[in-house]
Order: structure tokens, then sequence, then C-alpha cells
């Protein structure tokens, strides 16, 4: 009962709710933005990964390699840490910044060995059958391996969002005021001075918002399967 | 290729906006980092950050012409960013003056006598308190054998951590009260998070100043707290743990430093600390 | 018009090519047998370069497909420094020899034991591109002219059997879109097919589907087909309808490469049989040569264990 009054008092007080839309807005714009960049990244470093050996991309695919290993290895908190604490160390640099960077490097990573085991899945005689026609490689790529590898990436890119919107959850960490901030912020000594209902409110916007996500990517997916009508 | 073209226009850009934020920002406003969990000295008011600490710089930043910008970051990183002195000029989180900490920042005068308290459960018959002169109050004795919470790098950790670990054979150099009591240390993130902690039975208590432990008491009722106390020899004569705040700058700033002293000497002179700290407590008439 | 030279490939230490060379004329019908591992997948995938030869060049008429192999042209091995530094001591050894006797024995030794290295001085570097820009064709463009078919068929599981034959042609801006479809109905007519333009390849069978795949070929207009197994991924019953058609495209005259196990097929419709073992040619002729009165023993051994 008294946990039930006090969800109607988070709800029904405005300073509260001014809290959340703030944390939302920045967990949203951090989500956002970091996925583009880790989907641009991704691509660059897949397309790099899978170029075929040669004496000038040895030093980029070596660069891949190391990039993919670092950020699979360590854990996004501490790479929140180094790109807040040492990387971007620079005065009235925005945090907005600094995260979106720290969150979409790591992303690009997921998304770059996604996009590989996507394009690995295609069966190599679709490849040959194309260039055998005397199509380009970039041609071939973009007009039969792509679609049929999309099938296969958009969902483990989807299951990628969702960690990644649920990850930005550690900004709080370096001060920035996300939804888990603004849980902090609600729960903190001078306003309800207990976390437990301001964090069960907030899961349930990580929980709306991913299930958004989850619906929407089931949306594309099915778009995609009706395209080929098998 | 246009996309790679884009992408590389995008990373020179933000390079450039990186240099111009470097180079041009630096005279214009004076960065202070804060842990806005702290009320009344710094804590948010809906998106905001207010507090007794806040309305100090701010007069700081009228006497110096130069605007004031808070920024809110993880009380552990405060002094290391501020002895560094790049990413903010000053530190004001009602931080305790200790010899360790001057030796990485300056320090302005104290403008604040704080004292440890401890928050338990308010059943917890297992806690004894004693009765003195000023109320009620709790020895460091009576902790032994207890799981005890304390925020990250705040004094009241660095006394528990003393007490518990220190020997005269060790680095302290001195018997710490629960030396060897099996006593158990935890540490939080924030004093919120600590007290949480007491609710959900993974702690006794928690040692924290007094103005956040009195914050939260009063809004869980299911907790007490009192304030912390060396045992004297006899009853009269244990003594509180006292600490002084102040305000921190990076080495070597002595015109904030002094601008600092000057605004804190005048406000202390005619009560305005005290005022600021009743205003922000809501105990203002 | 495809004339393979002294081919080799290695894949790591294991060499499945070991130094082949054959030419196959215009309008020839040749067919490869041979045991499995034996290379003769591999040579014919060298032909269109799906594999990229280590050493030795594959030539389509005029044009040259691969990397000039050095080895293959003595012009060039004389511009090395590796060559006139061994001249030099063999002059000295040697001094009795005439200058053509040392170059004979030095350009062997220099073959054999494969001595030229990435970088010969700038003569060297500069003969090869000569060869380069004079012979060197895109091998995109060369393409084109060479039908291939799979043992797994390969058609695009994203298309449709229409879509599959006219992309090529559309990509390419060989035809315009109503050319390009035309030409592919009336591939699909051919093979009695068109009623499934629309489907996705998925609803084929095996034969339809290889069927598909000869008519996308085919959409090309090419010059010479490939044809690797073939029927070897088919059911029984769907081998006859795939070789009916190779047979059409062979008595129209094209001309055909075909690595298969259909011996029926290759003493029916084949000008020459060429038999692998180990990575090199071991015998040739025509079918009836080496069908009926095979010379080399591991022919006769092979011939023997199939039929």
């Amino acid at each position: 009962m008294d946990f039930l009054s006090k969800i109607i008092e988070l709800f029904s007080t405005e300073k509260y709710m001014d809290s959340i839309w703030e944390g939302l807005k920045l967990t949203l714009t951090i989500s956002i933005l970091a996925a583009l960049l880790g989907l641009v990244l991704g691509v660059i470093v897949a397309l790099v990964g899978m170029a075929k050996d040669s004496w000038a991309m040895k030093l980029p695919k070596l660069l891949c390699k190391i990039y993919i290993t670092i950020i699979r290895g360590t854990p996004m908190a501490l790479q929140l840490f180094i790109m807040a604490y040492v990387i971007f160390a620079i005065r009235g640099f925005p945090l907005v910044i600094t995260a979106t960077i720290a969150f979409g490097v790591n992303s690009g990573a997921y998304v770059a060995e996604n996009i590989r085991a996507g394009i690995l899945s295609v069966d190599i005689g679709q490849t040959e059958a194309g260039r055998a026609l005397g199509l380009t490689g970039a041609t071939t790529m973009a007009k039969i391996v792509i679609p049929q590898a999309i099938k296969n990436v958009i969902p483990a890119i989807g299951n990628e969002l969702i960690a990644l919107i649920k990850e930005t959850s550690i900004v709080s960490m370096i001060g920035m005021y996300d939804l888990t901030m603004a849980a902090k912020i609600i729960g903190s000594g001078n306003n309800m001075a207990s976390y437990i209902v301001p964090m069960a409110v907030v899961a349930l916007f990580y929980l709306a918002i991913v299930y958004l996500l989850t619906f929407g990517i089931k949306l594309i997916e099915k778009r995609l399967r009706a395209g080929d009508k098998r | 290729m246009k996309k790679i073209i884009s992408l590389a226009l995008a990373v020179v850009m933000l390079c450039c906006a990186t240099i111009g934020f470097a180079s041009c920002a630096k005279e214009e406003k004076i960065i202070v980092h804060t842990n806005a969990f702290f009320a009344p000295f710094e804590y948010y008011e809906g998106t905001e950050i207010v507090g007794v600490d806040v309305e100090i710089m701010n007069k700081v930043g009228e006497k110096l012409g130069k605007k004031i910008e808070f920024v809110n970051v993880e009380f552990s990183a405060i002094i290391d960013n501020v002895k560094d002195g790049v990413v903010c000029d000053a530190g004001a989180a009602g931080i305790t003056i200790t010899d360790a900490r001057k030796e990485k920042v300056d320090f302005s005068v104290p403008y604040y006598t704080s004292v440890q308290y401890v928050i338990f459960k308010a059943d917890d018959t297992t806690l004894a308190t004693k009765t003195g002169a000023d109320g009620e109050y709790m020895v460091w004795e009576a902790l032994a054998g207890k799981k005890i919470g304390t925020q990250t790098d705040t004094t009241g950790w660095i006394y528990t951590d003393g007490e518990i670990n220190a020997t005269a054979d060790n680095d302290y150099g001195y018997d710490g009260v629960l030396y060897g009591t099996n006593t158990e240390l935890m540490t939080y993130d924030n004093a919120q998070l600590a007290a949480d902690a007491i609710g959900a039975n993974m702690i006794d208590a928690v040692i924290i100043d007094e103005l956040p432990a009195q914050f939260i008491v009063a809004a869980n009722s299911q907790y007490k707290c009192v304030p912390l106390y060396y045992s004297g020899e006899t009853d009269a004569d244990d003594a509180p743990v006292e600490e002084q705040y102040a305000i921190c700058v990076t080495k070597g700033n002595t015109e904030l430093l002094e601008a600092i002293n000057a605004v804190l000497n005048e406000m202390m002179k005619n009560g305005e600390v005290e005022k600021l700290v009743m205003k922000h407590m809501g105990l203002e008439k | 018009m495809i004339s393979v030279k002294n081919i080799y490939k290695d894949f790591g230490k294991l060499r499945v090519l070991d130094g082949v060379s054959c030419d196959i004329k215009d309008g020839e019908r040749v067919v490869i047998i041979g045991p499995s591992g034996s290379g003769k997948s591999t040579m014919l995938r060298c032909m269109n370069l799906l594999e990229e030869p280590t050493y030795g060049e594959v030539w389509i008429e005029n044009d040259l497909l691969t990397a000039p192999d050095p080895y293959l042209h003595f012009d060039v091995i004389r511009k090395s420094k590796t060559y006139s530094s061994l001249m030099k001591s063999a002059k000295a050894a040697a001094p009795g020899k005439s200058e053509e006797e040392l170059d004979t024995e030095i350009i062997a030794k220099i073959k054999k034991e494969d001595l030229l290295k990435r970088f010969e001085g700038g003569e060297y570097s500069k003969a090869l591109s000569e060869i380069n820009k004079e012979s060197r064709i895109d091998i995109n463009l060369a393409r084109r002219n060479m039908g291939m078919v799979f043992q797994h068929f390969n058609l695009f599981n994203n298309m449709t059997v229409l879509q599959n034959l006219t992309l090529a042609p559309l990509e390419l801006k060989l035809k315009t879109k109503e050319e390009a479809e035309k030409t592919a109905m009336e591939l699909l007519a051919r093979i009695g097919l068109e009623d499934k333009a629309n489907e996705y390849p998925s609803r084929l069978s095996g034969g339809q589907k290889q069927r598909v795949a000869i008519v996308r070929a085919l959409a090309m207009n090419p010059k010479v087909m490939l044809f690797d197994e073939p029927t070897s991924a088919l059911d029984p019953e769907m081998v006859g309808e795939v070789l009916e058609l190779m047979k059409d495209l062979a008595n129209e005259g094209m001309t055909m490469v075909v690595v298969t196990h259909e011996m029926g097929f290759a003493r029916e419709v084949a000008d020459r049989v060429i038999f692998m073992c180990e990575g090199k040619i071991a015998e040739e002729g025509t079918p009836d040569e080496i069908f009926s009165n095979p010379q080399n023993p591991r022919t006769k051994q092979f011939l023997d264990s199939i039929l």
C-alpha cells in the first residue's frame, strides 16, 4: 500500500515528472545517436574486416581486429570512464558527445560482428554466381549478398540496440542526467529518500522503450520475410 | 565514397569543435565539480542543481564577474579532477578538509562544522545508544561486529575504514576502535543507496554526515539517526566525530581562492551560511 | 578460345594443380573427367578466375586474364637482376661456353628453382607492366563471355526466376529492361518454364533450378560455357533433363568445357576428353581413344572403377 501511494506520489509530483522527462530525453538522445554511430562504424569495420587480403588493407584490417577485441573484451563502464576522464577530459566538452562516442564505438564493434556473421551466413556460391556473370564485387554484394544477409542481420542488430539502450543507464556514472540518474535524484535524501519506488518506475520506462523497439523490429522482420514469399 | 567523405568531415568538425571549446571556454566561466546528492549543500531540484554550495559559488562568480557552472560527477572523482585542473576549477561538495586531500588541492577557509551520524533501523535493539548532555548518541564500540555502509571516499568511509583496519603495526600507526571485531565495511555510490541497503537488510548501519542523515531519516520513519562519538573515560568525555567543510580549488589558483575566502568570511560574519543551510533544509521561516 | 598455360594452384601447402596446360578451340566440346581431388574443378574455375592460379597464365583469345607470369616470358626473365647476376658468374666459371648455351641453362635453372623475387629491377618490372598494358583484360569484362554453371545451381535466392535472368544484363547495362525480359522469357520458354518466371528459386525442383541456371548464363550470350559437375547434386530422375539441354547447346555449336562424371554424355557429345589425375593432365584424346583404348594405366583404373 505504501509502495502504491509512493508511486502515485511520484507520478503526481511535477518536479519528479520533470526529472523523468529530462532523463528520458537524454537516454533517448544518447541511444539514438550512439545507435547511428554504431551502425556506421559497424558497417565500415565489417567491410574492412571482410575485404580481400591485400597489402594496402593489412593495417586497416589489423586496426579493426584490435578495435573489436578491445571493445568486446572490456566492460562498457570502463570504456565510458576512459572516454570521459582520459580521452575527452577537455574543459567544457559536451558530455552528450562523450557518451555518444563511447556507446557508439562500443556498439559498432558488436554491429560489425553481427554484420560479418550475417554476410558469412550467405552461401559463397551466391557470390561466385554473381561474379561469374561479370558483375563487380560491389554489385554482387549490393544486389545479391546484402539483401540475403539483412534477414539474418536485422534481428541481431535489434538485440544489440536493446542492449545499447539498457547499457546507457551507466552514464549517471559520469554525472549525466539520464533516466537512471532521474531515479537517483527522485530517490535522494531531500526528495523521496528511497530508491526503491523511483527505480521501479524508471524500470517501467526502460521496459516501454525496449518493448516499442522490439515491436518495430518485428515489423521490419515481417516485411523482409513477406518480400521473398517463401 | 560520399558517405566516407561526409563521415571524415564530421570527424574533422568534431575535432575543430573540441579545440574551439578547449581554447575559448577557458576564461569565460568557472567550472565547479560537485556531487548533487548531498542536500542541503547540493542537490537536484527537478533538473537544476541547487544548494548552499551553489549559492556560495554564485556569490564568488558575481564578485569575479564570471559565470559559474556546476557539473555533477561522482564524489570520489572531484578531488582528482580539481587537482588536474583541466576539466574544472573548483570543487564544492561539502568536502571535508583532510591532510591527504590537502596534498592535492588548496582548501578555502572552513565554512561549516559537521558531525558524523549513524543511521540504523529504529527497531534495531542490537545497536546500543547512550544519552549525554546533548541528547542520544552512539559510540564506535557499539558498531563492533556489524556491517557498516558508507559512501565511497567520504569522510564516513575514511573514518570507518581507519577504525576497522588500523593497528599500531601497520601504515595507520594507531589502534582502530573496531580492529579485529569482525566489523565489515560496505561502500556505496551515494548515501541514499547505503540507506536503502539497511532497509534491504544488507547492512546494519550507515555512517554519513549529519545533514544528509537527517534528510534521510525525516523521509523514512523506519530509520533513526544519532551522532557518532569517540569514547572517553566517562560518558561526559565522549566526543563527537567532528569535521570541517571547505571549498577546494586547483593548487596555485590564488585569485579564485582569495575570492572564495572573502565571500565565505563575509557570509560567516553575518550568519548567512547558517541561514542558507536552514533555507535549503526547508526550515526557513 | 581459351588457353591455359602451365598453371599451378596451391591451397596453402596443398598443390592442387601441378602445371596444367590446355587449349580449348572455338566450337570445341571438351569434357574433363578424373577422380575426385584430381583438380578438374579447380582447373575449370581457374578458366574464369573464380580461383586465381598461383603460377601460370589464362588467355581468352588475345586477352590475358591473370597477372603475367614472368616464367612464361623468357625475355622478361632475361631482364631480371637474378638472371644478370647468374649470367655474370656463369661466364666467369665457364668461359668456354657460348652465350646461348648459358642462356638456356640459366633460364631452366631459374624456372626450376623458382628464383625470381618480387622485385627484380626496373627493366624487369617495366617489361611485366608492358605485357599487362598490352594484353590484360578486366576480369569482369572477360567473364561476360564465359557462362558458368555450378554443381549447386547457385540461383539468387532473393530474386525471382525472371530477375535471376535479367540481373546481369541490366546491371551491366547491356540491354534495356524490355529487351532483357523478352530474352529471358524466350529462354524460359525454351526450357518450358515460362510459367515459373515469377517464382522464387526455392519453389523449383533441382532439375528446374539447374536448367534455369544454364539459361541464366545464356542470357549473357556467352562465347563459351563452363559446366562444373552440373548433374552431381541432382536426383537421378532429373539428370536427364539437364543433360538434354546441354546436348542441345552442344548441337548448336556452343563451345563447352564440362567437368562431369556422366561418361555417357562424354562419349556422346565430347570432341575431346581430358583425364586429370593428381593435378595433372594424365591423358587426353577423342572419346573413342580414352574410353576404348586408354594408354595410361591410371585412366584405365579410373574407368574400370566407374563403368
